[in-house]
């Protein structure tokens, strides 16, 4: 096989078997996976795992995977998620339906390296991967032939790297655990129009404690500065009732800058969240008067 | 409350004015109940899902009719008509910038106010229905009232807020205070401390007085409580809290347009004009609550953003604007809201006053 039609058949995704080459066409649809670290898109391979890829796909169109989280994030071998049963949002009865047990299509085309999605299942039986799924963080030939391998991950190795820095071991004080806030079923052209969310190198609060405040907070102070010198300069112009309102608006822009800045860290300081409970329902209550004459 | 007169106590009648303001809550409740807690089912999310068409939409749109239909309108109320929809439009923008960093607070700022603007509608329709009926209500008795509507709200923001995990609204997600356990509990006394309040008070003042007050001043508190406290266990009921509450507000807000189209048009009290007016309006609303919820959010997404993730966004934002709208434009104490609020359907439908009394 010389060099070019070697190059050809890995540009449509061509994998190793037994020494030899296969070319494989990925399904139209893309699985895209949304995370708080950053989008990932995997491509999903039919020829090799028909059921599973199905299946895969219906259970992101209806969405199965929303709010599944990954159970376990082990360094160099694999990031597992949860069963979509066990997932943070409840499941509709109709959702519920769509995951069914899958019988093993294990194959060699796609062996277990770095990337891979494959399905997980329970040890003794072959045919008990429904929802649960692992993207290998490394190579592992030990798990070939014994789970499903249906895709393989298109975009996002950054992502990947985020994600296994971050293994999140449940214990007292740890972080929840890294969830996939939506997976989506897209064709190519849809995928190009959903703008990916790019990895993100801190979490909001972390960014703060950094001592840096999100570029935001100076919109927030800008627009506060803009109604007050709103209100400044049609003083002599205008009633008590919309200078009131513009006062409100001001206090209100402040208000949700704060509720932002400390909803992440309130938790852990109990009182901190009992302030702004009560700070909420202060604001809510003055909101009332908003534009009102007396 | 002091009692002065009972004459036109309900909108149309007692039958349809019980079913909106709270008999389907309390009907529903019990069919809901009967059936047994459970995770909530297709059928009520599929039937939820019908219902925002044709009442929760076209009650968010009904405000907006009511506060942009006319120049005076928006001459009366400036910064609620223009200012305010250009902050709020800028809070969308920043959202969709900043989707960690704003977005998630945006929408839980909606999600927490969106029950408190139920409880206001709740006590206003019972302060409403009070002085219909001819009751004042003392300052005193208004605390109480305000103390058991809005602990209910408070009640349940406090339990659902006491845990540590996340909310999905839409595609948004957002985080839970962490508001420590005793919160509920204090709140939760407060209710029924209210509660037991108002209760003394009817009491005595039925034994005093040798009169019962007309439930329907109460009943809206009385569903609200079914609403925030009692359904709790009950998801497949909670899906149609917002269509309830839609219900007691169409009611309140159909009656009052029908009043003001006649009194600008100087339109003869008729069947016709009920049933056209009606039809113009329900339609206009259908069509206003299809663009805010339906339209608005895809032209969001074609800028390139998953549609869940803009329709949790823009809903929110469509919301947080109706809720100052609503408090702009519906104080009781407005003089030119006095009037009309009082409108009785017969005076519309072209009835006699004997006729209605004898209905």
């Amino acid at each position: 096989m010389n060099s070019l039609a070697l190059a050809a058949l890995l540009a449509l995704g061509a994998h190793a078997a037994d020494g030899t080459l296969t070319p494989l066409t990925p399904a139209p649809e893309r699985l895209l996976l949304r995370t708080s670290k950053g989008d990932m898109v995997f491509a999903l391979y039919p020829d090799v795992a028909p059921k599973h890829v199905a299946q895969v796909l219906a259970l992101a169109k209806a969405g199965v995977f929303d709010s599944v989280y990954f159970e376990r994030v082990l360094p160099g071998f694999i990031a597992q998620t949860c069963r979509a049963q066990n997932r943070t949002l409840p499941l509709y009865p109709d959702q519920l339906k769509l995951i069914k047990p899958l019988p093993p299509e294990f194959n060699k085309t796609l062996p277990h390296r770095r990337g891979m999605l494959s399905m997980n299942r329970h040890p003794d039986k072959p045919d008990s991967a429904e929802s649960s799924f692992f993207i290998v963080l490394g190579d592992q030939p030990g798990l070939n032939g014994r789970y499903t391998t249906f895709g393989e991950l298109e975009r996002g190795e950054d992502v990947l790297r985020a994600i296994e820095r971050d293994p999140r071991k449940p214990g007292p004080g740890a972080l929840p655990p890294l969830e996939i806030e939506h997976a989506l079923a897209l064709d190519p052209t849809a995928l190009k129009a959903v703008r990916s969310r790019p990895p993100a190198a801190a979490a909001p609060l972390a960014a703060t404690a950094a001592g840096r405040p999100p570029l935001w907070t100076a919109a927030a102070l800008v627009v506060m500065c803009l109604f007050g010198s709103a209100a400044f300069l049609i003083r002599n112009h205008a009633s008590t009732r919309t200078l009131g309102a513009l006062g409100l608006l001001s206090t209100l822009t402040g208000a949700f800058a704060l509720y932002a800045l400390w909803v992440p860290s309130a938790k852990g300081h109990p009182w901190g969240s009992v302030a702004i409970f009560a700070a909420t329902l202060g604001l809510f209550k003055l909101m009332n008067r908003f534009e009102a004459s007396r | 409350m002091t009692e002065h007169r009972h004459d036109g106590l309900y909108f149309v009648n007692a039958w349809i004015d019980f079913m909106l303001i709270g008999g389907v809550s309390l009907f529903g409740y019990a069919i809901i109940t009967a059936l047994g807690p459970g995770p909530r089912e297709a059928w009520a999310t599929s039937l939820g899902g019908m219902l925002v068409w044709v009442v929760n939409w076209p009650h968010f749109s009904a405000t907006n009719f009511r506060l942009y239909r006319s120049r005076p309108n928006v001459a009366q109320f400036p910064l609620t008509a223009i200012a305010l929809p250009l902050v709020i439009l800028g809070a969308v923008a920043a959202s969709l910038v900043w989707q960690d960093a704003f977005a998630p607070y945006f929408v839980k700022l909606y999600a927490v106010w969106s029950p408190y603007h139920f409880s206001g509608q709740t006590l206003g329709l019972s302060l409403l229905y009070a002085r219909r009926a001819g009751l004042t209500v003392d300052p005193k008795e208004r605390l109480v009232l305000s103390t058991f509507v809005f602990g209910t709200f408070a009640w349940m923001i406090a339990r659902l807020e006491s845990g540590a995990q996340m909310f999905v609204y839409h595609g948004v997600r957002y985080p839970s205070l962490g508001v420590p356990e005793w919160v509920a509990t204090l709140m939760g006394a407060a209710v029924w401390v209210a509660g037991g309040l108002i209760v003394v008070r009817v009491v005595l003042g039925a034994l005093k007085k040798r009169r019962t007050y007309p439930p329907i001043v109460l009943l809206a508190p009385a569903a609200q409580l079914l609403w925030f406290v009692a359904a709790r266990a009950y998801p497949n009921y909670t899906e149609f809290v917002p269509f309830f509450h839609a219900l007691q507000y169409l009611l309140v807000a159909w009656a009052l347009q029908l009043k003001e189209r006649m009194d600008e048009t100087d339109a003869r009290p008729a069947p016709e004009f009920v049933a056209v007016e009606s039809a113009r309006w329900l339609a206009a609303n259908i069509a206003g609550g299809a663009m805010l919820f339906y339209v608005f959010p895809r032209l969001a997404a074609a800028c390139g953003y998953p549609l869940a993730m803009t329709t949790g966004i823009v809903l929110a934002a469509v919301q947080i604007h109706h809720f100052f709208v609503d408090g702009v434009i519906w104080k009781l104490r407005d003089t030119r809201l006095a009037s009309p609020v009082h409108v009785r359907f017969s005076e519309l439908w072209g009835e006699s006053r004997a006729e209605a009394a004898a209905r």
